[in-house]
């Protein structure tokens, strides 16, 4: 008992993974299957989102835009040239991380704070444009349709236990990447570069080497989106989901590993349960975002954590009184 | 093993090191003293790399590394531990002091300095897996300069070590310090206000003022009313 309590969130992320590996024996509507797979792949989306955002602090604003690059590469290699997305989905990161370093990751060396915002803001902007324009490959503003799926014919619980098997890969990679010594010096750089370089960190090495991980990674979940989906278009890049995927980060708790994660369950299942009350949804939506910013700046994960402290010392004061 | 050539250098746009020249032999220990707001600190920056002064060389067993950029000097063995209580807080001892071997030179004997680290600060290995940010202002030092101890330098620069602490923590913070210096080797640059502990230790000091060397010499020679007098 001792021990469950004192690695309750061990057990917790246990039960969790579980659960969503039991998920689909249980037999939901294919719908909720659908809302599941978003789940697994906004998650990756948020959490390396916020390893640029939260563990290194670089005010990244496009990593929709890593996504849109991944998904296309991968959407357009299958669908024109009849590849396999297991070959097209690696490409499509190979892809992503590649324009992402050389445009935003060599810039962004000489930039800081706000300017780094406006730079990436502007390139995942400027997609938009760059996919009407180019029609012929890319579809335009109808965007890229019937996107063949993993292996043909598969059906829906397949494509649940693809995503939920790269959702755990993608976050224990991000788990080790974050507990590596690399890890340790993008936290560092965070909290103070100066400390950091005099500590032998070279801020040059260490940016490139993150925007090559988030962006790789977000390329590759924008992979296993389309094919999961089967389509995607240049709303993809629109206001809402990069608002609501930035509503991940900041409501599950910035600059922590299970923050986008719970974030993500929050804005998926909450965005779309909330359809039921029409146009106030992004209202509501808003709302809570609100109320967690005032009252938990440190999002769900600070609520989490004071409930940990609260277990453990009703814990501790029970064997005391015992 | 550090020869400063008549380097000048800037406090945004303040000219506070002029034309100073000093060298640090191998083994020695030196004192840098000197009243608040002459250049000290200033000083130990421009030598670990986080500024550059406008003219003048600096040199390091002979390798020029005036230009150089921090990371480089700390590969090639200058550790500089900063003023007061610069800890990565949200980490471990043991993070921060990982952190410290972050160069590729000190990555291959972590295991060794680790051991050395922990033989002069036992109560680290008794906190290693605590967070920092609530260690004790004197377990922050010890972190700072074990954190510094983990690059595996052969010159360790520093930065007032004894401040903000109690007089039986000053001493055993120096006394930690001279350990490094008489069974590791390490030439030690140490900038303090605490003039007798650091000239017990110190086998040369230099006295700076207005960012000036105002003299130089032999701690035994040194009197202590001499280096007070220059301070005002």
């Amino acid at each position: 008992m001792k021990k469950i309590i004192s690695n309750w969130q061990a057990s917790f992320v246990a039960a969790i993974v579980i659960f969503l590996a039991a998920y689909p024996l249980l037999g939901p509507s294919s719908y909720l299957k659908h809302l599941f797979i978003l789940f697994f792949i906004w998650s990756v989306v948020a959490a390396y989102w916020n390893l640029l955002n939260g563990y290194v602090g670089i005010n990244s604003l496009g990593n929709i835009g890593f996504l849109a690059i991944g998904g296309y590469t991968s959407g357009i290699l299958a669908l024109r040239f009849g590849l396999s997305p297991l070959i097209t989905i690696p490409i499509g990161g190979v892809v992503t991380g590649l324009l992402v370093t050389l445009f935003l990751g060599f810039p962004a060396l000489r930039l800081s704070g706000i300017y780094i915002a406006l730079l990436t803001l502007i390139f995942a902007d400027s997609l938009p444009s760059i996919l009407t324009q180019t029609r012929d490959i890319t579809g335009g503003g109808m965007g890229l349709h019937e996107i063949p799926p993993f292996f043909p014919g598969m059906e829906k619980v397949h494509t649940y236990y693809i995503c939920f098997v790269f959702f755990l890969i993608a976050m224990l990679i991000l788990y080790k990447v974050i507990h590596s010594k690399t890890g340790l010096a993008f936290v560092a750089m965070r909290d103070s570069e100066n400390l950091a370089n005099t500590l032998g960190i070279n801020r040059y090495q260490e940016r490139l080497k993150v925007f090559a991980i988030s962006s790789f990674m977000t390329g590759i979940a924008g992979g296993f989106y389309v094919h999961s989906l089967g389509d995607i278009s240049p709303t993809t890049l629109s206001i809402e989901p990069f608002l609501l995927a930035l509503a991940m980060i900041e409501l599950g708790g910035i600059g922590t590993f299970f923050g986008p994660i719970l974030g993500a369950g929050v804005i998926v299942f909450g965005n779309e349960f909330l359809r039921l009350a029409g146009t106030l949804r992004l209202t509501l939506l808003g709302a809570l975002i609100c109320g967690v910013i005032l009252f938990y700046p440190g999002g769900i994960m600070q609520l989490v954590e004071e409930l940990g402290t609260r277990i453990k010392v009703l814990f501790n004061r029970k064997k005391v009184t015992e | 093993m550090l020869k400063v050539d008549s380097i000048n250098g800037y406090y945004a746009d303040l000219h506070v090191i002029k034309n100073l020249s000093l060298r640090i032999d191998q083994g020695e220990v030196v004192a840098l003293f000197g009243p608040n707001g002459h250049g000290k600190s200033t000083l130990l920056k421009i030598l670990c790399g986080l500024q550059h002064p406008k003219s003048g060389t600096i040199l390091f067993n002979g390798e020029n590394i005036t230009a150089y950029p921090s990371h480089r000097i700390v590969e090639l063995g200058i550790a500089y531990i900063p003023e007061a209580r610069d800890l990565f807080g949200d980490m471990t001892v043991m993070e921060n002091l990982n952190l410290g071997a972050y160069n590729k030179r000190a990555r291959h004997s972590i295991p060794q300095n680790l051991e050395f680290v922990f033989e002069i600060f036992p109560r680290l290995f008794e906190r290693k897996n605590q967070l920092c940010s609530t260690l004790s202002g004197g377990e922050s030092r010890m972190v700072a300069v074990a954190r510094g101890l983990m690059s595996e330098p052969s010159l360790l620069m520093v930065d007032e070590p004894s401040i903000g602490l109690s007089p039986s923590l000053r001493s055993s913070v120096f006394e930690a310090l001279a350990k490094i210096n008489r069974e590791k080797g390490i030439t030690l640059l140490i900038v303090e206000q605490e003039i007798r502990d650091a000239l017990s230790m110190a086998n040369r000091i230099y006295m700076i003022k207005k960012g000036e060397i105002l003299f130089e010499k032999p701690s035994a020679e040194v009197d202590i009313n001499e280096i007070e007098k220059a301070y005002f």
